[in-house]
């Protein structure tokens, strides 16, 4: 037996593995592995003691806490209200349907900033929702729970898109054969439905919070940027380009990187696992 | 329990009624066969009886119980679906327990729920499986398991939907087997629907057959292959031949020739003679019609030889070969007509 997957020299009766790995692999390196690779090289310049002193700010470690802590709740908050939006759009045929279907990737196209003000105007103490919202003592604009908001509205259509195609193959004899064992809809839908969906959710999941992770654009209009409360750490890096601090921004962004790259690592081997568990192949 | 489905009509959006005022019994214990073509509305039957359509009109009694109304969950049917249905996220195990864990406040205890699904898989023979998972086990036993699955939850009525259709003709015929004789073990009425004409003859203990959504007949294996009530029938269960005759003064005239059939003559005129192989012999004598053989092939039970008869239309007839006959294609014979069956044209 050969092992699949290592069989660079076996001629193949379906040619062209080896030119678009060789493409793949090129590509690759062009646009992320090379300025990803610059990046480290840059920001090992500093060495030890200068990532020691950076990281040692304690307005950094805020700006860090804040970015990936809001990233995480609203990537959680995007997987499951993108589940139940993707649930309706594939399960259900109402009027508008369509528009809805479309609107999903509003955020997608509209240019982030734009969404920051819309967010802004319509949050703050003043605007509509903000208006109403402040009776009842709740601010959302220039505070933490804006950059939440805005981040929530960005990732919602990663959420939406991975899981709308898995909710579209569920085999509707699995629901009716839970049906004639006696299972509630809720049994149904929580023993039989929803357990298989998990890789799904958890793959929206793991793009929703990389999204969210780099945002900047609306997060800048909506969060007021107080430093230790709202400040987000892409924004920290900019401030830091702007004072040609070149050392200390690429500082922050590598270890943005490594606390991307090891969280979403376990997230791909937790997805793997489920996966594994609930039977896929 | 005896099931009965009576004047269950039911119409998916304009097209033509999928079930037209279809009635069937099924009595208490007895393994009944819902066969038709694909469309015939059997399928359909099964779901209506199930609870899983609602008829638009009639009623489904289980028992002296109305069931029309019970929603599916709370009807007691177990249901086999031709591509098992199992929830691959669980084990054997857990797919068998479903039923019985879903049951609220009359959840039986663990030890009672692992020895109920310990006796069903010795029942289908894969008592080895209960830590399996779906995808690790093959289709036919994914079907036992399905099956067992049905069962757990003690079901008034058993229901399978094509359960060998996709499995192939060796593991087909061992599960028809073992349903065959779980049915026999626990007595349970039992409903299956198949297109599969040997399927149903040789398991069921009676047949209906379903065509464009009317009930053509329902009897013994016997009945409806010996005395099919319409020309349906007769050309769907069994192989038979379909000539062109013409009745006249009470009697069968094949191109003016009588022809030896007595039963069900109906009012002259143009008639459809249908004639099982059997019924058709090859003769040596100058009497019977000329015609040459254009295909001889091997049928389950003997050789058919395919005969084009000569004169208009070439109508071709299949004729039962005798063991030890030697036919060959292109070859001139003759034959008679020995039986037959006679329906309106």
């Amino acid at each position: 037996m050969r092992a699949a997957g290592l069989s660079l020299k076996e001629p193949s009766a379906l040619p062209g593995f080896g030119l678009s790995l060789g493409y793949a692999l090129a590509y690759l390196s062009a646009i992320v592995l090379i300025p990803l690779a610059a990046l480290i090289y840059r920001a090992a310049g500093i060495g030890l003691a200068g990532f020691a002193d950076v990281l040692g700010d304690p307005r950094v470690l805020a700006a860090l806490r804040t970015s990936f802590g809001i990233a995480f709740a609203a990537a959680v908050v995007a997987s499951l209200f993108g589940l139940l939006v993707a649930w309706v759009l594939t399960r259900y045929r109402f009027p508008a349907r369509r528009i809805v279907d479309a609107a999903v990737d509003l955020p997608f196209a509209l240019p982030t900033a734009v969404a920051g003000i819309a967010l802004a105007a319509l949050y703050a103490p003043n605007g509509w929702i903000g208006s109403l919202l402040a009776p009842l003592g709740l601010r959302v604009a220039f505070t933490p729970l804006g950059i939440f908001v805005a981040l929530v509205f960005v990732a919602l259509p990663f959420a939406v898109r991975t899981v709308q195609p898995v909710i579209g193959e569920i085999d509707r004899e699995l629901e009716e054969a839970a049906a004639t064992l006696g299972a509630t809809r809720a049994e149904s839908v929580f023993k039989v439905v929803l357990p298989p969906l998990v890789p799904a959710v958890l793959t929206g999941f793991v793009l929703a919070f990389a999204r969210s992770v780099g945002e900047y654009g609306s997060v800048i209009f909506v969060a007021g940027n107080l430093p230790f409360v709202s400040e987000i750490a892409p924004l920290l890096v900019v401030i830091k380009l702007e004072e040609y601090d070149y050392a200390g921004a690429t500082a922050i962004a590598t270890v943005m990187l490594g606390i991307s790259f090891v969280g979403l690592f376990l997230i791909n081997l937790l997805e793997a696992y489920a996966r594994r568990r609930l039977g896929h192949g | 329990m005896r099931v009965q489905a009576i004047g269950i009509t039911k119409r998916f959006g304009s097209d033509d009624a999928a079930l037209n005022g279809v009635d069937v019994e099924v009595r208490s214990g007895e393994l009944m066969a819902l066969l038709g073509p694909s469309g015939s509305g059997k399928t359909t039957l099964l779901r209506v009886i199930a609870g899983l359509e609602t008829p638009d009109s009639g009623r489904v009694m289980f028992g002296d119980e109305d069931a029309t109304d019970i929603p599916v969950r709370k009807r007691r049917v177990g249901f086999v679906f031709q591509h098992y249905a199992l929830f691959r996220h669980m084990t054997v195990f857990d797919n068998i327990a479903f039923g019985l864990r879903v049951r609220g406040r009359e959840r039986p205890s663990r030890a009672e729920i692992a020895a109920r699904v310990g006796e069903l898989l010795r029942l289908v023979q894969l008592e080895e499986y209960g830590r399996r998972r779906p995808n690790q086990l093959s289709g036919g036993q994914r079907q036992r398991i399905a099956l067992a699955r049905a069962l757990a939850v003690d079901p008034r009525v058993l229901l399978l939907d094509e359960p060998f259709g996709a499995l192939d003709a060796r593991v087909r015929k061992d599960l028809r087997r073992s349903l065959r004789d779980i049915h026999d073990a626990t007595g349970r009425t039992t409903i299956f629907v198949t297109h599969d004409q040997d399927e149903a003859l040789e398991l069921a203990d009676r047949v209906a057959i379903l065509n464009n959504g009317i009930l053509e007949q329902i009897g013994t294996p016997d009945e409806v292959h010996d005395h099919p009530a319409s020309a349906f029938v007769m050309s769907f269960v069994g192989e038979s031949s379909r000539l062109p005759a013409t009745v006249s003064g009470g009697r069968v005239l094949f191109r003016d020739t009588p022809v030896p059939v007595t039963a069900g003559i109906g009012a002259d005129g143009p008639a459809a003679l249908y004639l099982r192989p059997w019924d058709i012999a090859f003769t040596s004598g100058p009497a019977g019609f000329a015609g040459h053989v254009v295909m001889v092939r091997r049928a389950a039970g003997g050789r058919r030889a395919e005969v084009a008869l000569d004169g208009p239309d070439a109508p071709h007839v299949e004729v039962g070969v005798p063991v030890g006959a030697s036919v060959a294609r292109g070859e001139n014979v003759r034959i008679e007509i020995r039986g037959g069956r006679i329906f309106p044209a």
